[in-house]
């Protein structure tokens, strides 16, 4: 790993001089979007990746942090970078509530009971008019209004190139964070509840405690994903929670390659412009073509990198290092 | 004198089916029980209500005098109760140290000590040379003797080996007899062990318990119970018991 810092810094590097050198802002916004994608999917991978269980309720964390900033801030004037990390701790919170049922369940029924978390809440969110003095406004969404000024305090800037940053900057924590869990103890823990947990168990590691650690770690990245979208698009609505965008977070961590620590990366890197793309081109004229190449794409991994396209990338990536040397 | 392990009357039924029914038995420490019977007897099942996997619907289970029935894997495993699993379990995606490492945490929290202690424990084991192999790809013998290292890993004071011979060939059975042995002598392990292996039942048990459709039906010496006709009856079935 040590000899790969100089990569590490070239990519870094790069990835932080790209806005100045494409001033494209279509290509600043693709690039943010992917960003974000991979943000919010190596979230998931806390969960997913180092404690093997897959959720299929993602997104309900990302709607909460989105809709928990968004009233925050327009009913109590908490600036939205606080209301970020207010966010992800109110989705901490809730995930707890929804991983105690849940984790009883293993495998497809843990998946199925995620997925239902997630669908009450897009249902009771898309009925929901009004609460408390809270106007929810249900289907339609909330649109969030522009600050006069815009500044880090409103979390509005007035060229994407600081979102950009943003976003950038989160990522970097995250895999931070992420490779900092996985050299610890409960990293180590994580991974044997993931191999098998009747073996976990049996030496001593509490499993469920672990795996809520995981569960409550990922919400509260999740959320903030949440926050950072409402913030950039200034629009939320009902579909953030979706089952659907759920199963989009995991495809690009599973597709790059779960419990690894770029795999989310790589994964957005693909399938985000794969799905940009075609919903601009083709969405309009072929409406589901993009769900069509979305499937191919995943089918053909399944078949030839059933454990993440990071995989077969690693080894080409020693094979180069070694004929180098 | 407090008994240093007992179970008494224990049931567990699974719908009508009694897995374990008014199991009683103790073992005392340093002692070395085979733990016998046919297919179906309840011996799995009975060392999985020992240690947790399944709550008892009746009886007790006492290690030096403190009733652990109905405790959760995980304490029991802190408690001093070490197990293997009759189908090996290894974190297959961890290396053969980290496998120790993660159960060795068990007694410490810092990475030094719980390395030195899967360390030890690998060389006690001979698997030191594939320290740094992924245990998913070891062979079925490794397997099992790194589910010996995990166990122990968790330095327990009783070690419940659940047929940990079986699918070896005739020298694996042999190494495997003397580091059971091993186990004992060196490290001072009390140990319960399901075997089907009659020869290593025979030479490493101190006393054997059988047990048939969920019931105790005999205890003794090792030679005393290849004698009882109970026993007998139970492998070979009641054509022969009578004849």
């Amino acid at each position: 790993m040590r000899g790969n810092l100089p990569v590490v810094l070239g990519v870094v590097a790069a990835a932080v001089l790209f806005p100045v050198v494409v001033r494209d802002p279509y290509f600043i916004h693709a690039a943010i979007m992917i960003l974000l994608s991979a943000y919010l999917a190596s979230s998931w991978n806390i969960l997913g990746g180092l404690a093997g269980q897959h959720s299929f309720g993602h997104s309900a964390f990302f709607g909460i942090g989105a809709y928990a900033s968004t009233i925050l801030s327009l009913y109590y004037h908490v600036p939205p970078l606080l209301g970020m990390a207010l966010g992800g701790i109110v989705a901490s919170v809730i995930s707890i509530g929804i991983g105690y049922p849940c984790f009883k369940l293993r495998g497809p029924y843990f998946a199925l009971a995620t997925l239902a978390f997630t669908e009450i809440f897009r249902i009771v969110v898309t009925s929901t008019e009004q609460i408390g003095g809270i106007d929810l406004k249900g289907a339609a969404g909330i649109l969030i209004p522009l600050q006069p000024g815009a500044s880090v305090l409103n979390f509005q800037f007035s060229t994407k190139i600081w979102y950009y940053y943003l976003i950038l900057a989160m990522l970097l924590v995250i895999l931070v964070v992420y490779r900092w869990m996985e050299r610890s103890r409960w990293g180590l823990y994580l991974a044997a509840i993931r191999d098998n947990e009747d073996a976990a168990r049996s030496i001593g590691i509490s499993a469920t405690r672990y795996k809520m650690i995981a569960l409550a770690v990922s919400a509260f990245f999740g959320a903030t994903a949440g926050t950072f979208y409402a913030q950039f698009l200034l629009y939320i609505e009902p579909a953030l929670f979706s089952s659907a965008f759920s199963i989009e977070i995991l495809l690009i961590a599973i597709v790059g390659g779960a419990g690894t620590l770029l795999g989310p990366f790589l994964g957005a890197l693909i399938l985000t412009p794969i799905s940009e793309l075609t919903r601009t081109y083709l969405g309009g004229t072929y409406a589901g073509v993009q769900l069509i190449i979305y499937g191919s794409v995943l089918v053909a991994v399944m078949m030839f990198a059933p454990q993440g396209l990071i995989n077969p990338l690693k080894r080409g990536w020693r094979l180069l290092a070694e004929r180098r040397l | 004198m407090v008994p240093f392990f007992r179970i008494e009357h224990l049931e567990k039924r699974f719908g009508g089916l009694a897995a374990v029914h008014n199991v009683s038995m103790s073992v005392a420490e340093g002692e070395i029980v085979g733990l016998i019977g046919p297919n179906g007897a309840g011996k799995t099942t009975l060392f999985n209500v020992i240690t947790g996997v399944y709550a008892p619907r009746r009886g007790r289970v006492l290690l030096r005098g403190e009733n652990i029935a109905g405790l959760k894997p995980e304490r029991i495993c802190a408690m001093g109760i070490g197990r293997t699993f009759q189908i090996v379990k290894p974190f297959p995606t961890l290396t053969v140290l980290d496998n120790a490492k993660v159960a060795a945490f068990c007694r410490t929290t810092s990475h030094e000590e719980a390395e030195a202690t899967a360390m030890d424990t690998l060389r006690f084991l001979a698997l030191e040379e594939k320290a740094y192999t992924l245990a998913g790809h070891l062979t079925l013998a490794g397997k099992k003797r790194l589910e010996m290292a995990r166990a122990l890993a968790t330095k327990p004071v009783f070690l419940l080996l659940d047929e940990t011979l079986a699918g070896l060939n005739h020298t694996e059975i042999d190494r495997m007899i003397e580091t059971v042995q091993r186990i004992r002598a060196e490290r001072g392990v009390t140990i319960l062990a399901v075997e089907h292996v009659m020869r290593a039942v025979m030479k490493i048990s101190d006393r054997v318990v059988v047990m048939d459709e969920g019931k105790k039906i005999a205890e003794g010496t090792p030679e005393e119970v290849v004698r009882n006709p109970e026993v007998i009856k139970a492998y070979l079935g009641d054509d022969y018991g009578s004849a």
